[in-house]
């Protein structure tokens, strides 16, 4: 695979196909973070396009002092925040049933037919349980979870990322840990068994 | 360090972000203080269940299309941008039409005025009748006494053929002096009727004491003249409300009486009289409320030849 700042080059270059290759190689990470930001199909595919926008109209002036996958994943980061502070926050009730998504077709990570109906079944309901949790965390909440929990993003990284203090990461986190845990009360009986 | 201290590393701790030795101490303290423990524990399992989480793929079909659909939105986008830009240069253009037009008509409007108010051979541009019936009213005090050089304006007014055929040395008039009068405000034309008067005062105080000495004076120019100016400053009283002409209202009324003796003086040799009349400018101070005005409209007379000056 060649080195991404000399497929950033060729974009800035011009190159024809050049920023196809550069989406290409990229679209599978930003739309995994817009999907972990946005909870849903639809809104991660529109954040991940306006990413890859913002991203063609920046690349003429990328430097080379970030990686380019960082640097697509800040900006996904921001502009997932610039669109929570433009839109009025979407209340989602833990009893609501789950609207069908596209993707929900093809689950990356869902248990193996072997698994049993019991299993499978239990496995889902954790699943859901989990999304809407995450959906009562606000937006920078959200992000700063997402990013460390599930993008083994560094809290400095973050603090960076998003130009705020390593302790407000911190704080952050400690607060979204707290809510995720009383929305998961349910399931505290298991956590010997997850521990 | 208490409790507080440590659990303010628990998210370091859960995630292995503290260094070694802070980690080393962490594992300690919570080894030896269950609260501590418990907290920690709580939030372990919590940050496992939420590894639960799975994120659904939407498949192979939907990434091979992808950029297709990521460079048709941009496209869109552009046509959006493009047509924000075309509108905005179509208003810009028309906003430029509408400015070159304005500016056509502006030129247009003073080459109109300019070719209107041209003497035929080219010479100065009639700024307003004014500065020609000031003129006109300075030769009154000429020591040759010319009737035609004494006429007033509303005599004038009343031969425009005279207006139409001035005698030569005098610049042309295109049309009749009551248009131009008519265009002139009340304030302009108050103050070219105290520059009258004042002609005509400054005539009849010098006049006086030549005719004393000649033992015969002979007023009956200044008398029709102030006869005139009376029933004008009749006409431009009226014309003069408001607070800001009440200086100029004033002065014109002071000036209509004084003229109203002028024009009942006696033809000839009425000695007692310009004296009284003489007094009476003297004692009211009528000539230095004149000058007083005069220099007050001083800027507006300068602007208005700076205007001139541009115009020429």
């Amino acid at each position: 695979m060649q080195d991404e700042y000399e497929l950033v080059r060729r974009v800035q270059a011009g190159e024809a196909f050049a920023f196809r290759e550069f989406v290409q190689r990229y679209q599978r990470d930003v739309y995994g973070i817009a999907y972990d930001l946005c909870g849903n199909h639809h809104d991660a595919e529109d954040l991940s396009q306006e990413v890859f926008i913002k991203a063609h109209r920046a690349l003429g002036t990328f430097r080379a002092d970030a990686k380019p996958g960082s640097w697509l994943y800040r900006i996904t980061m921001n502009t997932y925040l610039d669109s929570k502070r433009k839109k009025p926050v979407k209340l989602v009730s833990l009893h609501a049933p789950r609207d069908a998504e596209p993707g929900d077709d093809h689950p990356i990570d869902m248990p193996a037919p072997t698994a049993g109906p019991d299993r499978v079944t239990h496995s889902v309901q954790v699943r859901e349980d989990v999304e809407r949790a995450l959906a009562v965390l606000s937006a920078q909440e959200r992000t700063v979870f997402v990013m460390r929990h599930y993008h083994d993003m560094s809290i400095r990284d973050i603090s960076t990322a998003l130009s705020i203090a390593e302790g407000t990461v911190k704080s952050m986190l400690f607060r979204s840990i707290r809510k995720l845990r009383e929305q998961l009360a349910q399931y505290r009986d298991e956590a010997g068994d997850l521990a | 360090m208490t409790c507080d201290n440590y659990r303010d590393m628990m998210v370091e701790a859960l995630y292995r972000e503290l260094d070694a030795e802070r980690e080393r101490e962490f594992d300690v303290h919570v080894s030896g203080c269950a609260a501590c423990a418990a907290a920690f524990e709580e939030m372990r399992a919590t940050t496992a269940r939420m590894s639960e989480r799975t994120r659904s793929d939407p498949g192979h079909a939907y990434w091979s299309s992808y950029y297709d659909r990521l460079e048709a939105r941009m496209a869109a986008e552009e046509t959006v941008v493009d047509g924000a830009r075309t509108a905005a240069r179509r208003r810009s253009y028309v906003s430029w039409g509408y400015r070159v037009a304005a500016a056509v008509a502006v030129l247009a409007v003073g080459v109109w005025l300019g070719r209107s108010s041209m003497t035929p051979d080219g010479g100065r541009v009639r700024r307003t009748v004014i500065s020609s019936s000031t003129q006109k009213t300075d030769s009154i005090v000429k020591p040759s006494g010319e009737p035609n050089l004494a006429r007033s304006e509303s005599a004038e007014r009343e031969s425009p053929d005279a207006i139409d055929n001035p005698s030569p040395g005098q610049p042309r008039q295109d049309g009749p002096a009551e248009t131009h009068v008519a265009l002139a405000s009340a304030d302009v034309r108050a103050r070219e009727y105290i520059g009258r008067s004042q002609v005509l005062l400054l005539a009849l105080v010098n006049s006086g004491a030549d005719s004393t000495d000649a033992g015969t004076a002979d007023f009956e120019v200044q008398r029709k003249r102030a006869g005139l100016l009376v029933s004008e400053a009749a006409v431009l009283r009226d014309d003069l409300p408001g607070g800001d002409n009440r200086r100029l209202r004033e002065l014109v009324t002071d000036l209509q009486m004084i003229l109203r003796e002028i024009a009942n003086l006696e033809s000839q040799n009425d000695l007692d009289a310009v004296e009284i009349i003489r007094n009476r400018v003297d004692r009211e101070g009528v000539l230095l409320k004149i000058d007083v005005e005069q220099m007050r409209d001083e800027p507006r007379k300068s602007t208005q030849t700076k205007r001139s000056g541009a115009i020429d």
